[in-house]
């Protein structure tokens, strides 16, 4: 299981995400955004058409140091660092960081449009 | 008479004291002009250093992306997997050096090191060579590096 630590800031980041205060970009890889403070990263990805998803906390050297991760085919044991519960968050998470990415999209396409 | 006598040693004497008062407040006011003209030289050399450091730092920098560049378009895989970190940690010590950077280009350094290591472990992790693909992108990434965020922090440190 992942340490308390990396559960609170799921909660949180999810909580922040919700708000729209999270700038989410998308990383060179489909299925997969981030967000990076000042020495400090998160990652949330997730692998089509499964029900994959982990979220990365990286430091401020790039590593990654600790992960919250949902995958029901994971073995020996379905989910090696988080519940159910934790799934929804993840799951979540990632679906604001897609819709923020889109969104912003579409509003620097509309903005260009609007320039033309 | 001698009233007037003290009267007139005490006017002297309190007269002294102005005067040596004055020259003392002189004397304070001097050396504190003094000692603040020492800090703001001080500091202005520390600035100056910090300056000439930032920008080695910045060009050995752009000259390791350079090079790393170079590596990726002659597939040299094994010489650009060695530069990666080189590069990440020249990154890592111009945001430790900088104290003063804002939140902004903090987190765009780290975001960049957090690439920087992406790409090294997507490299590592194909062991049969660099796609083309994959090569094209990292190159386009490092560039972008080159003539974005190195600029920037050329313009906030310089």
């Amino acid at each position: 299981m992942a340490g308390q630590g990396m559960n609170e800031v799921a909660t949180e980041l999810l909580r922040r995400s919700r708000d729209g205060k999270i700038a989410w970009k998308q990383t060179r890889r489909d299925n997969e955004y981030r967000v990076s403070f000042p020495d400090v990263s998160l990652t949330i990805s997730s692998q089509p058409g499964l029900d994959i998803y982990r979220l990365d906390l990286i430091n401020e050297t790039g590593s990654v140091t600790e992960s919250l991760e949902w995958n029901p085919f994971y073995s020996p044991t379905p989910m090696p660092s988080a519940d159910a519960s934790q799934l929804q968050t993840l799951k979540e998470i990632y679906g604001l960081a897609e819709a923020y990415v889109q969104e912003e999209v579409a509003q620097r396409a509309l903005q260009y449009l609007k320039e033309t | 008479m001698l009233d007037s006598a003290g009267s007139i040693a005490s006017i002297l004497g309190v007269f002294v004291s102005v005067i040596a008062l004055t020259i003392a407040i002189y004397q304070i006011i001097k050396l504190r002009g003094e000692a603040r003209a020492a800090r703001e030289a001080a500091e202005e050399a520390q600035r100056l250093i910090r300056r000439e450091t930032t920008g080695t730092d910045l060009t050995r920098l752009s000259e390791r992306i350079q090079g790393l560049i170079y590596l990726l378009r002659n597939e040299d895989r094994e010489l650009a997997l060695e530069k990666f970190p080189d590069i990440r940690n020249l990154f890592i010590d111009i945001r430790r050096h900088h104290p003063n950077l804002n939140s902004d280009h903090r987190s765009r350094i780290q975001d960049t090191i957090t690439s920087i290591m992406d790409m090294q472990n997507e490299l590592d992790a194909s062991s049969d060579g660099i796609q083309i693909e994959v090569r094209t992108r990292f190159i386009t990434d490092l560039t972008d590096f080159q003539t974005n965020l190195l600029v920037k922090l050329e313009d906030r440190l310089g």
